[in-house]
């Protein structure tokens, strides 16, 4: 376990979408689609370890997301589900490797823990045309009264996938693989220049 | 005057949908017209007293519209301006006229009006029997192309464009509880049944307006005009924010599991190319809990001689002509029935103020309803009798009637002769059962409607209306309610009541059953008996086939080709089916009926694809360097979804030119690749040793903190299916490497094992692919570049070959293996890839006085073959075990428990002599590098066909040995070492190696080893 961002906060940073974003600006009164700049730690625990999840509400303060396709958040977290032994915590921007550590120290037990901030990022898409968006997008059902806010799923998106959780009646978080950055932002500018 | 069958005055329709204040010019085989705004070709030509739209398919027969809807098989026209916006096979009945818009028959070359086909149809028609074509141009076979071309080209069913459609297509997913397909009476009534208990519902249609068949009779709801209905129904629909309205939109496929996609025609009914920015066709892919069909039914024609001169229409389609679209397609009406229904078509005909000639009644009696109304207007009705033969030849100019027995097998008296333009015919109705049949369904015969209705065997599937052969108005209207409302409760809603519009119930005498008109001639002398317009199927053709010994109505299908045109035998198929099944002496269940496959109607191209087109056709996966190879000038090639950088040349070198330079650089300097395509898997867990035991062939019990070793993976079949080098971070977290293109396979190989054989392994996965970019330095001068970057202590006695050190590279926390696929000194630096470009650029920076040179995947090849190291999947082709790879070195056969493939490794095939093993080759000739795929023969002078021996995996030419090498994989090369092969090339000549160690460069490994 390393902390993996320099000390020297001058040393340049390109995240995911970094070149895409300036390359394709996604310009629309319609729709607003910003890069987020988070911390991300993929978490595995066996639902058997009762003392791990313990221990992570002791850190993050939240109970972890058991019921599948959920999430939960406060002021500094999220934690998405994702799979029955598989969760995707998101945290503020460089304080990945911090609560990292924090959790290796408060677990026991079999778990994993992997720092993945680098190599996938969250893009936030909101607007009256985000649905649309996602409806030429992917084949899940994106209607609130079946992808209501707080739900999250993993699920294609166009040729690729990624892991989509509603924050609000227009407004999504989408978690994008960085080498797929470039193809799903063109795509989203793509599908959201027509209404 | 311009149009002449535009209905004027006080005998318009009150309800025609044409605009008269805004007329249309459009051009038809080249041919200025005007329509008005609302016209479809068909009723703008017809307006026009255009006649003749097409030649037929075999015998280049005149032919005029038929129909008014999907199920029209004659005009199919060839649309578009320019090359690009071409669109074949476009039914004039469903394309609406737009200012300029150019349409063109499609069959007739070279011209509708004089044609060869027609002459040679003419001429020797009776010469051509069903399966003629196979018949007479079966030989010389070899010609069969040219005759094929020239019998398309005067046939012809269209062309497609031959220039980049400059439109853009979409896709967009939709999820239902309710759709409804068919936009008629039905239709709307099953939609507002179904909204109003809050479900979400599609309604969708393909014409451009909603109304279906309201749209064309003069029926009243609740007293009023059926228009007043439609528009305050779909008001309300519009409004309900749970409803989605499609109009040009067809519902063309049903598929598994009520998924069925929607063709929606956004731009096509109004312009040639979409304007800018929009869109000209979007695919709707619905998933729907429930679907009703509301599909309405076609017409059914009655079969006569000579039935396919223009003028002679369906009922349905001469009444939709004047209601609709205040066209009424001739002077004088002769209308042949077997049913009360089509008498509306004289009534309607006859209130244009045009003569109604005579109705023609196959039957000894109507209702009193219809009789009464015809006896006011003054049109005679003729019982018991019917059209046995049309005459005339662009358009017709009289028929012949002759009185029928009571069962319509034989005619029972003399013929009298009727002039008249047009003959309208209905034998009732086929329920659109299409999308019924999609996904396996076989539709069902009902002797009272004289119809096939869809079967239920989808439970979440309902057909309402006249598409479940209910034809009574007020019946309709009262079923699909019904069927909304269940519809919504089988989704869960609560639909407490049904509401519906009236109609007038008015009582109908039951129809006749038949198909055939009897001739005085034997079918297969009389006039030619059209069943199949489109590809000319006569009943007289059918009956020959029946006689030939075809028995399934399937083989008469293919034998005629009854049904096989772009209509899919929308018209045809009920009475093709008839016909046989009367030739066979079987009643039409017993004979069955042909089921249909979608699409309902042609979709292009475009709409399917949507925008995975161009920049979208494939994912491109892009390292967290790309835009600095980009700008670089980098060449590209493909490894999986990755665009990796192929070679990086300089000014006007040549591919050769650059990756010699480049070799050369990396062996005698420094090079750098961007290795961050690699896949790596983080693996943790107390048990991620014996799981990497497990998965690879070799052993990882021992190896220590810091350590990293090569591993080879097999198959359950003990073949390589991929490699890396596997790290130890600590002693239950591991970092393990696959090859580029095969990550996502590696990882779901692990978890598949782990979930279904050995879930007691406390081990977890995660893809860190691309969490980690991976910049490898390599060369004599590596070192020396790194030491300036790097806190790391690089001392070649504590950081030893295939050690792993963590630290900070040009001030990011990096992980550093020392590790090579080069064979030289080589460090690959490991960082989060938000910085990978800070560290790349600032390696650059101080590599600049050691010449640093990029290199891509060519060079990276090049550099590995020099060394003998493989690439699975090029120097592997799954059939290779690691002994036949000579890596027995990398097989721990001693491990404790099994490992994946080793069974495999001792069955016969795999431990038997003479098994393909991998060599290396040096041609005879240092400069000639041998291509790739090069058969191997040991014997040059062996007469064809030589025995081949194996083939060559990798062939470059090495810059710093300055001579070609190659990898091969030869059958026993292992114990051949030193032999000469020979390697026969497709221009004649023989290209002579020697086989050697495939370690052609350093071979004591002494420079990756370098202290």
């Amino acid at each position: 376990m390393m902390e993996l961002n320099p000390k020297d906060t001058n040393i340049q940073r390109c995240l995911s979408m970094h070149h895409v974003s300036q390359k394709h600006p996604a310009e629309s009164v319609h729709y607003s689609l910003q890069e987020m700049a988070l911390g991300h730690l993929m978490v595995r625990i066996p639902e058997t370890n009762t003392d791990a999840i313990k221990a992570i509400k002791s850190v993050i303060g939240l109970d972890l997301p058991t019921q599948p396709l959920s999430s939960v958040e406060n002021n500094h977290f999220v934690i998405n589900w994702i799979a029955p032994d598989e969760f995707l915590i998101l945290t503020a921007d460089k304080t990945e490797h911090a609560l990292e550590a924090k959790l290796r120290e408060e677990i026991s037990g079999h778990f994993a823990i992997v720092d993945v901030t680098g190599g996938q990022t969250v893009l936030s898409l909101s607007g009256e045309r985000a649905e649309i968006i996602l409806k030429k997008s992917s084949t899940y059902d994106v209607h609130i009264s079946y992808f209501p806010i707080g739900k999250v799923v993993t699920t294609v998106f166009a040729k690729s996938q990624l892991v989509m959780r509603r924050t609000g009646a227009d407004s999504f978080q989408l978690v994008v693989r960085r080498s797929f950055s470039d193809y799903i932002w063109q795509w989203i500018v793509d599908a959201g220049s027509r209404a | 005057m311009s149009q002449p069958n535009r209905i004027q005055g006080n005998n318009a329709s009150a309800q025609s949908r044409v605009d008269a204040s805004k007329p249309i010019t459009f051009s038809f085989n080249n041919k200025p017209y005007t329509g008005y705004s609302g016209d479809t070709i068909a009723s703008a030509l017809l307006a026009n007293d255009v006649d003749v739209v097409g030649r037929s398919f075999k015998y280049g027969r005149p032919r005029g519209i038929i129909a008014a809807g999907a199920e029209e098989p004659n005009a199919i026209l060839q649309l578009g301006k320019t090359e690009a916006t071409q669109i074949p096979n476009i039914r004039a009945t469903q394309q609406l006229i737009y200012e300029g818009l150019e349409c063109h028959s499609t069959n007739g070359w070279p011209s509708t009006e004089r044609d060869v086909m027609g002459v040679v149809g003419k001429l020797f028609g009776r010469f051509m029997p069903p399966g003629f074509y196979y018949k007479t141009f079966m030989a010389p076979s070899k010609l069969w192309m040219t005759y094929e071309k020239m019998i398309r080209k005067g046939a012809g069913l269209g062309r497609s464009p031959k220039a980049v459609d400059p439109d853009t297509y979409e896709t967009i997913n939709q999820h239902a509880d309710v759709l409804v397909v068919g936009g008629g009476p039905a239709g709307i009534t099953a939609a507002l049944n179904a909204a109003r208990t809050g479900a979400r519902v599609i309604l969708a249609d393909e014409q451009n307006e909603f109304g279906g068949n309201l749209l064309s009779q003069t029926d009243l709801l609740d007293g009023a005009p059926a228009q007043d209905w439609i528009d305050n129904s779909i008001d309300e629909l519009a409004t309900a924010d749970n409803v989605t309205l499609l109009i040009n939109a067809t519902v063309n496929g049903y598929h598994d599991h009520n998924f069925l996609t929607i063709h929606e025609r956004c731009t096509d009914q109004s312009f040639d190319l979409a304007p800018e920015g929009e869109i000209r066709q979007r695919m709707h892919r619905v998933r729907a809990k429930q679907v009703i069909l509301a599909t309405g039914a076609h017409e059914r024609p009655l079969v006569f001689g000579n039935n396919d001169i223009p003028g002679c229409m369906l009922a349905s389609a001469v009444s939709t002509y004047i209601n609709r679209y205040n066209v009424v397609p001739g002077k004088k009406l002769l209308l042949m029935t077997s049913n009360d229904n089509a008498y509306n078509t004289a009534f309607d005909w006859h209130n244009s103020g045009r003569l109604v000639r005579a109705i023609i009644d196959t039957r000894p009696a109507a209702g009193k309803a219809v009789v009464k109304k015809a006896t006011d207007a003054g049109i005679e009705i003729i019982y018991s009798s019917a059209i046995v033969q049309a005459q005339g030849n662009t358009c017709i100019s009289n028929a012949m009637v002759a009185p029928l027995n009571e069962t319509g097998e034989k005619l029972s008296g003399s013929v009298k002769q009727y002039d008249c333009d047009t003959i309208a015919t209905s034998s009732g109705w086929n329920p659109a059962v299409h999308l019924s049949c999609h996904t396996g369904g076989r539709p069902t015969w009902r002797e009272d409607i004289q119809g096939f209705v869809p079967d239920n065997f989808n439970k979440n599937m309902i057909a309402t209306g006249a598409g479940n052969g209910l034809y009574p108005l007020a019946e309709i209207l009262q079923d699909a309610a019904s069927a909304g409302a269940f519809a919504a409760n089988a989704c869960g809603f609560n639909a407490t009541k049904t509401s519906y519009a009236k109609a007038e119930v008015e009582d109908v005498a039951p129809s006749m059953p038949i198909f055939h008109i009897p001739h005085f001639k034997p079918t297969s002398r009389a006039p030619k008996q059209f069943v199949d317009f489109q590809l000319d199927v006569t009943a007289a053709g059918i009956e020959l086939a029946v006689q030939e010994g075809f028995e399934s109505i399937e083989h008469v299908k293919r034998y005629t080709a009854l049904g096989f045109g772009t209509d899919q035998g929308k018209l045809s198929n009920i009475n093709g089916m008839a016909i046989a099944a009367k030739k066979l002496g079987k009643t039409i269940p017993e004979t069955g009926t042909t089921v249909f496959r979608p699409n309902y109607t042609p979709v292009t191209f475009g709409a399917i694809s949507g925008r995975n087109v161009n920049e979208f056709f494939d994912i491109e996966r892009y390292s967290a360097l790309h835009t600095w190879h980009v700008e670089n000038g980098a060449e590209f090639e493909d490894v999986g979804q990755w665009k990796r950088p192929w070679y990086f040349p300089k000014g006007e070198e040549s591919m050769h030119e650059a990756v010699n330079r480049e070799c050369l650089a990396t062996r005698n300097g420094v090079g750098i690749i961007d290795a961050s395509t690699l896949g790596k898997i983080d693996i943790q867990g107390p048990d991620a040793r014996e799981f990497l035991n497990r998965v690879y062939t070799n052993a990882w019990s021992k190896l220590p903190v810091g350590r990293c070793r090569y591993g080879l993976m097999c198959g359950e079949d003990g073949m390589v299916f991929d490699d890396g080098v596997t790290s130890c971070i600590s002693d239950n977290h591991f970092i393990m490497t696959t090859t580029s293109g095969g990550a996502a396979h590696v990882f779901n190989w692990l978890e598949i094992w782990h979930q279904t054989e050995w879930p007691e392994l406390e081990v977890y996965f995660n893809s860190v692919t691309d969490q980690w970019a991976t910049l490898s330095i390599s060369g004599p001068k590596a070192r020396l570049l790194l030491g300036e970057l790097t806190d790391i202590d690089l001392n070649p006695d504590t950081f030893k070959f295939m050690d792993l050190r963590e630290g900070v590279v040009a001030g990011v926390p990096a992980r550093v293996f020392r590790i090579s696929f080069t064979g030289e000194q080589s460090y690959e630096i490991n960082v989060q890839a938000n910085y990978a470009l800070a560290v790349w650029e600032k390696l650059f920076e101080h590599g600049a006085k050691y010449d640093i040179t990029p290199y891509g995947t060519e060079t990276m090849h090049v550099l590995r073959a020099e060394k003998g190291f493989i690439i699975v999947g090029q120097d592997t082709d799954g059939s290779m075990t690691p002994y036949d790879l000579d890596m027995g070195w990398a097989v721990s056969p001693a491990k404790e428990f099994s490992f994946l493939g080793k069974r495999s490794l001792a069955r016969e095939d795999t431990v038997k002599e003479n098994r393909k093993q991998l060599v290396g080759l040096k041609t005879t000739d240092a400069k000639t590098v041998a291509p790739e795929g090069s058969q191997i023969v040991l014997d040059p002078n062996q007469k064809i066909p030589m025995t081949m021996v194996g083939h060559v995996t990798s062939s470059y030419y090495s810059a710093v040995l300055e001579r070609s090498i190659a990898m091969a994989v030869i059958k026993g090369g292992l114990d051949k070492m030193g032999d000469k092969v020979y390697m026969p090339q497709a221009d004649g000549t023989t290209i002579e190696a020697e086989i050697c160690s495939p370690v052609f460069y350093d071979p004591k490994g002494e420079r990756q080893n370098v202290k």
